[in-house]
Order: C-alpha cells, then structure tokens, then sequence
C-alpha cells in the first residue's frame, strides 16, 4: 500500500505543477521558418525601412478586469506597455519574425536589398537606391477558442506598405492583410503557446504569399517598379 | 499470495489495454480514373488541405503519412510538405494553392508556376483534407486533494472519428487519377480509481497507417 500512495503523491504533485504553469500570463515569441524560394526576380536595387515600431512589435491580450475570463483585444500595436503588468493574459512579441517576413521576401524579389531603421538612414547611407519599401503593422487580433468561441486558435494582421519610387517621387500604399489558423491542442500535454505560434506562423507565410504573389502583379507597383 | 495477486491484476489491466487499443476500425474506399506507376527518380508531394474555416488538416496526419510511405516495403520518395510550399514562392499558400485539378491546369499555363513545379521533380500531388474528432463524450469523474492525499475517481468515455478524403493528381497528364476515402473510429475510456487511466483508442494513427500503405499501393499501379 504504502509504496501505491507514494505514487499517488508523486502524481498528484506533478498535476498541480503543470497546472500552476498554466495560471501565469502566456509569453510567446513568434518563431517559424521563414525562407523564400521561388521567388519572381525584380532587377533593382531595393531599400526596406524596418523602424523600431514594427521590430519590437507585440500583441497583447488583456484580461477583463471585471470578471477574469473575457479578453480585451487591443486593436493597434501603437500602444507601449510594461511587460508583466497586472491582466496581461498574453503578450506575443512578433517583431522579429515580422522582419524575417520583410526581409526574406523582399530579398528574394530584389536583386539587391539594404535594410534601415529609418528613411533618414538612407539618406546618410548615400548609396543610390531604386525603389523605396516602408512595411507598417496596422493592427493584429489574436483568437483563442476557449475565448472566441471558435474551432481553431486564429491569428489576422492588416498592413500597409508604402512604395516610392526614389528618382520620380512617386508613391503608393498597398493595404493586405495576414490569416492564419492552427488546430486547438489534441495532444495530452501541448500548450496553448504552441497553437497560438502555429497560427501566427501561418499568418505570416500568409503574408509572405500576399506580397510574391499579389503585389508583385499589382499594376501600380508594376509601373513603379519596373 | 499478494505477490501473485498483483501479478493477476497486472495481466488483467495488459490484457485490457490490448483489446481496448485495438477498439478501433478502419474502411478505405479507393476510386481509380486513371493509370499510375512511378519510377525510382520520381517524387509525391502529400499535402493537407486547409481552406475550411471549422477545421486544419493537421499537418501531424501528413506527416505520419509521409513517413508511412517512405517506410513501406517498396518505398515512394515523399517531398515535406513545409519544404515544398516553401520552394514554391507562395503558390501552395493556403490561400493561393490550386485546390481544384482545374485551377492546377490554369496555374500550369503559368510558365514561373510550371517552371517551379518541374524543378520540385514531384509526380503525382496527394491532397489529403479532414480531421479527426470528439464525439459522444460522457464523463463522470471527480478529483479531490486533502492533506493525506488524494485523487480521481470516476469514468470518462467518448468516440474519436476520423474522416479523410484523398485526390490524386498525375503531373505529367494534369489529372486526377484517383480517389481514396478513409474512415475510422473508435472509443477511448479513461477509468479513474485514484489515479486516472487513459486507455485511448489510436484512430488518426490507424486511419493514418492503412491510409499511408493504400496510397503506396495504389502510386505503384496496384
């Protein structure tokens, strides 16, 4: 008997571990593959503007005061906050996969392509450029089944993406959007952070096929491009 | 006496875990429309379809069932779905992917869509599109914790049911050559005297076993 109780202890203890885990706010780094083959090349020179705004962007999810169960979606990544602040149900800093993304894609477009942190940087760099690329995160929402209601743990961003030809000036915003879906956990010990990942990885490759496979076809960018 | 008492008990739960293990059944219905057969070079692509808003086919199953195929007595060569997405410049995005043979045929007038598929060397393209899921649950279990001790008590049960359909496209020809339709389902249970015992009735891993050995056969033209 005494042996079987010992067990039961052990096991019992470990069930409150994994669930005292699960009380804490969800910190998620987005982390995915994001190489692009395949790409339709464009023979120019290409400067991408990545600013401090969209390289330390993050999504939050807030916990309803009131009652501790609904979220708050915060509709703009413009807000800045203290991580570990008090209601932070999540945070999924998606900054750096956001770069990978620009980076990646725009790289396999261009024949040539420089990264800066602001356009002034471009000026200072004095190397002459073709085409001018400034991405933005407009806004992101993030879906949890056991909040929303729905099937799948869903991830959706909208964007902007300012194109300026450099020699002529001219200029246009593209507007696209991001969606990604993942299947809620089946497995025994899976975490939510790992579908919350998935869905955000699918949004961003979502993002990625956007841009090689809509903007490159757009007339407007077309012309200034070519 | 208690040593062999525990050694009874222990048979009797083996000898349960066996049969509920194998408390799961599997249909496949196969469709041919048109010749296969593939050659030591050539490659498949398997891959999930993902357009429903209620459901992903997950991308686990596909990989079981590449993993399946090229385990087989007469292996097939079986392109990752991840990497073959990745090198196709975003046109087997889950929002761009050609899920119909028809729209396959127009993106093949595309010489940079045909150029890409070419270089992959696939043969044949293996849509496969469903998902596995949680029927009919009963459960009547408590836990409690006390300060000399604890646990569960009680009976969970429910039915997992899982449903894939298969296309199979010829490259070469720009057709479908086939279709296979699996069905499997089974009921788990999970008994709990203190502690809770998961007997899981393994339907997807079924479904994905006889599915990955039909496609096999049915690629070499049996």
């Amino acid at each position: 008997m005494k042996p079987f109780s010992s067990l039961c202890r052990f096991l019992l203890s470990l069930g409150i571990v994994f669930s005292l885990a699960g009380c804490g706010a969800t910190q998620i780094e987005v982390v995915g593959d994001f190489s692009v083959k395949g790409a339709k090349q464009i023979p120019i020179k290409a400067a991408l503007v990545l600013n401090e705004e969209l390289r330390n962007y993050s999504h939050f999810e807030y916990k309803n005061g009131q009652t501790g169960n609904s979220n708050i979606l915060i509709p703009s990544g413009n807000i800045v906050f203290n991580p570990g602040k008090p209601g932070i149900e999540a945070n999924i800093a998606m900054g750096e996969a956001h770069r990978e993304v620009f980076s990646n894609v725009f790289g396999g477009v261009f024949y040539e392509l420089d990264e800066f942190p602001d356009e002034q940087s471009i000026i200072a760099s004095k190397r002459g450029y073709d085409l001018l690329i400034v991405p933005e995160i407009i806004k992101t929402e993030i879906y949890i089944p056991r909040f929303s209601s729905l099937p799948l743990f869903e991830a959706r961003a909208e964007y902007k993406i300012r194109i300026k030809r450099i020699e002529s000036g001219e200029e246009f915003n593209w507007f696209t959007v991001g969606y990604g879906a993942s299947e809620p956990c089946s497995e025994l010990l899976c975490r939510e952070a790992d579908s919350i990942n998935a869905a955000a990885v699918q949004m961003l490759s979502d993002l990625a096929s956007r841009i090689l496979l809509e903007l490159l076809e757009n007339p407007t960018f077309i012309e200034i491009a070519t | 006496m208690k040593t062999a008492r525990v050694s009874f008990k222990t048979i009797l739960l083996l000898v349960a875990v066996i049969i509920l293990n194998s408390c799961s059944t599997t249909a496949i219905d196969e469709f041919r429309q048109g010749e296969t057969g593939i050659s030591s070079n050539d490659k498949i692509v398997v891959l999930g379809r993902r357009a429903d808003p209620n459901y992903v086919t997950s991308h686990q199953f596909i990989n079981c069932i590449r993993e399946g195929m090229e385990s087989n007595e007469i292996p097939i060569s079986v392109v990752d779905e991840k990497e073959f997405v990745k090198n196709m410049g975003g046109y087997f995005s889950v929002r761009h992917a050609p899920y119909s043979i028809s729209s396959f045929r127009q993106r093949m007038d595309n010489p940079h869509f045909e150029t890409l598929i070419k270089e992959s060397g696939v043969r044949y393209i293996v849509w496969i599109d469903g998902t596995t899921t949680e029927t009919d649950k009963k459960a009547n279990m408590s836990c409690s914790i006390t300060p000399s001790g604890g646990g569960c008590f009680g009976f969970m049960t429910w039915e997992d049911t899982s449903d894939f359909q298969t296309e199979i496209w010829d490259v070469n020809n720009n057709s479908i050559v086939g279709s296979i339709s699996t069905d499997a389902n089974g009921q788990s249970y999970v008994p709990a005297l203190v502690v809770p015992l998961p007997l899981l009735a393994k339907v997807e891993s079924n479904a994905c076993e006889r599915l990955a050995i039909q496609l096999n056969r049915f690629i070499h033209g049996n």
